[in-house]
């Protein structure tokens, strides 16, 4: 079975539903009171027949001839049936045959029926205008015929009534169901709009953004509260969790502060070069530390995404050639070569962060790529998307590496020996995010290729 | 020069008044950033040195008030809170200079250098267009460099950085200090960006057997001295 999933899905199913309903509604009135009126009809004609049949035994053939003529066409009344509702469709017709098949009286009736009921027996009227009728002959005693007839206008007019309520009702219901469906899809889809216009300021790091309430007190009212509630409590959580950061890095690095300002001093006391080279890498491993505490909290705050208030349109394509060209002697000194082929393109972010993104990628090529490897930069528009690659052709990463190199304190040197804490990456990807982008490696049968799609103003 | 230092912790405060002092300047050393605000406005300092967290008032408003008071000396924030958004706090309040904790004393010593040197706001139209130090003789308006009346060819980047030297002669300019005004880096890259590009501007300035004119200075950065050897 199929279940609608969306508000125009329901109502086309609650609208033929309905549809569907009056429509049998229509179809059973019309059937019961075409019944009923045919039955009235029946009864009404062998009414007629037993009193005409009646009148022919006491006074002959001759008489109900007369009486046949006179009645012939006419409109009735006496019997009760349809009777006082003017002459329309309540005309009663009449014939009567002598023994050898000809006509005495009654001449409305063109055909004359066989003995017996006779269903939709063409007619005459005496405006001139044809019909059908319901008939029954009888035969006369004296092997003559006489016949009986209602028209069956009546009938068809009930029926053309009852169709024309039910299609006026049908109408009704299609209409107001499409514009109460509408209406309806409008009021939701406006609620949804302030709620996902909310959410989308909380995703994009204002956590003062709330759904407006207009104090109707409707459902929408009351999911905009509860959501605004959840939406309090991780505004709550995200300054705590903000406090506790900078009352960490204050409690931590005022006493480092510290111990740094002591090892200086011990430094300069130093009684020979050897005690001031151990105090010296002792300062170095200090630094390294802080360096790597910096470097977890920098990630969780670029993943706080509120480093998009800061975002202007950039010249992407300078600042990669800037970042290749600081870097470049550094290939050079190791022999390795690094080649840059960038279109221009613009887009919006902050440039502080989009260097330090591509510095850790081209580092990552440097420490992690191997001897010689050398460095492939391209920035290319596709689409609308500033996409650049940053790729090596060093030995690349081992096949279950993937997307672990993007992790926080994933190193794939399984002795951790080399330089860096495994979170230059996780940078570059917490940078893409921010920027509405995204980073993957592309399969390459050489060195490890990073693809990065940024959105893109356009092309210079 | 006239240092107004505002720190709250005692023993980091008595650190940097006895090496300021020691580096012949004159320091007054605040706890409290009412106190240091009112002490900016009713003195002229040549430098505020601030830190962020402190009791009272916040280095960050405290040099925000300062600044709207009418108070040009320039500033260097010394902050714990280390993060990315911070620093541009800080630069966005009105630091010219934001040194996170904790630093290197040599690292703060060449900041302050640097900072007192650049000429105030508003005067900085008729600056020079001739750097001439030693034997180096830079020409800011058409780009060249002559070492010694020969002509040197330098890369974009070696000019900036050698023309940061030239303005800095005589004081020590440490590597990150050269990351953030010559590369613009704010963050400390892993690799020796600044000791490759020093190497190559050295190789160009020393050729023909000149003497080596950027010295450097061991665990804290460079030096071109104006004197000779």
């Amino acid at each position: 079975m199929i279940v609608p999933r969306t508000i125009k899905g329901l109502s086309i199913l609650t609208a033929s539903i309905s549809g569907l309903v009056i429509s049998a509604l229509g179809a059973a009135a019309i059937f019961i009171s075409h019944r009923e009126i045919e039955a009235q009809i029946d009864h009404r004609i062998e009414l007629e027949m037993d009193a005409l049949l009646e009148y022919h035994a006491s006074h002959g053939t001759a008489a109900l001839a007369q009486f046949v003529d006179m009645r012939d066409g006419g409109t009735t009344g006496g019997t009760g049936y349809l009777a006082g509702a003017g002459g329309e469709g309540r005309m009663m017709l009449y014939a009567l045959s002598d023994a050898k098949g000809n006509r005495i009286a009654g001449s409305l009736i063109p055909r004359l029926p066989p003995d017996g009921w006779t269903e939709f027996l063409p007619i005459r009227r005496p405006d001139g205008s044809t019909g059908k009728a319901q008939a029954l002959g009888r035969s006369l005693p004296d092997g003559g015929q006489i016949v009986v007839a209602g028209d069956r206008d009546a009938l068809s007019r009930a029926d053309d009534r009852i169709l024309l309520v039910a299609l006026a009702g049908l109408g009704v219901i299609l209409l107001t169901g499409t514009v109460s469906t509408i209406a309806l899809g409008r009021l939701i889809r406006r609620r949804l709009v302030l709620i996902s216009g909310a959410a989308q300021g909380i995703i994009e790091g204002d956590y003062t953004r709330r759904v407006p309430i207009d104090g109707s007190g409707s459902e929408f009212d009351r999911i905009s509260m509860i959501l605004n509630a959840m939406l309090g409590r991780i505004e709550t959580l995200m300054l705590s969790l903000r406090q506790v950061s900078s009352d960490i890095a204050h409690d931590m690095r005022t006493p480092l502060g510290r111990i740094r300002q002591d090892m200086e001093a011990l430094m300069r006391a130093a009684p020979d070069e050897a005690t001031a080279d151990r105090i010296e890498r002792t300062i170095a491993d200090m630094d390294a530390l802080l360096d790597l505490f910096a470097g977890l909290l920098g990630i969780s705050e670029v993943q706080g995404l509120a480093v998009r208030k800061r975002f202007i349109l950039l010249p992407f394509a300078e600042i990669v050639a800037d970042i290749v060209e600081a870097y470049r002697p550094a290939f050079d000194d190791e022999g390795r070569t690094i080649t840059a082929m960038l279109d221009d393109v613009t887009i919006r972010g902050d440039a502080q962060l989009l260097k330090r993104a591509i510095a850790n990628m081209l580092e990552n090529i440097l420490v992690h790529a191997g001897d010689g490897a050398n460095a492939i930069i391209t920035l290319a528009v596709e689409q609308g998307a500033a996409v650049l690659t940053v790729a090596d052709d060093g030995p690349g990463i081992p096949a279950n590496g993937g997307e672990k190199i993007f992790e926080r304190l994933v190193r794939l040197d399984p002795t951790r020996s080399k330089p860096g804490h495994g979170l230059g990456l996780s940078m570059v990807r917490a940078i893409v995010h921010a920027h509405q982008g995204m980073i993957k490696i592309v399969p390459s049968s050489s060195g490890l290729h990073l693809a990065i799609r940024l959105p893109g103003v356009r092309a210079g | 020069m006239r240092i107004l230092l505002l720190e709250d912790d005692k023993e980091t405060r008595d650190y940097l008044v006895r090496g300021l002092t020691e580096l012949g300047h004159q320091v007054v050393a605040e706890s409290e950033g009412k106190a240091a605000l009112a002490r900016t406005l009713a003195e002229a300092f040549d430098i505020l040195v601030l830190d962020r967290m402190v009791p009272g008032l916040d280095g960050l408003t405290m040099l925000r008030l300062a600044r709207e008071a009418g108070c040009q000396s320039p500033a260097i924030i010394l902050s714990a809170m280390a993060g990315i958004e911070d620093r541009v706090a800080g630069l966005e309040e009105g630091a010219d200079d934001y040194l996170i904790k904790p630093f290197a004393f040599a690292e703060l010593a060449a900041r302050l250098g640097a900072l007192a040197r650049r000429p105030p706001p508003g005067e900085r139209g008729d600056a020079q267009t001739l750097l001439r130090v030693g034997g180096i003789e830079m020409d800011l308006v058409r780009r060249t460099v002559k070492r010694d009346g020969r002509t040197v060819d330098l890369q974009p980047r070696e000019f900036s950085l050698l023309e940061y030297l030239l303005r800095n002669a005589d004081r020590l300019v440490t590597r990150t200090m050269l990351l953030d005004r010559v590369w613009n880096f704010g963050f400390d890259p892993k690799t020796n960006i600044v000791e490759t590009h020093m190497s190559r501007l050295r190789t160009k300035l020393n050729e023909g057997g000149a003497d080596n004119v950027i010295r450097t200075i061991r665990g804290s950065g460079y030096m071109i001295v104006s004197g000779g050897q």
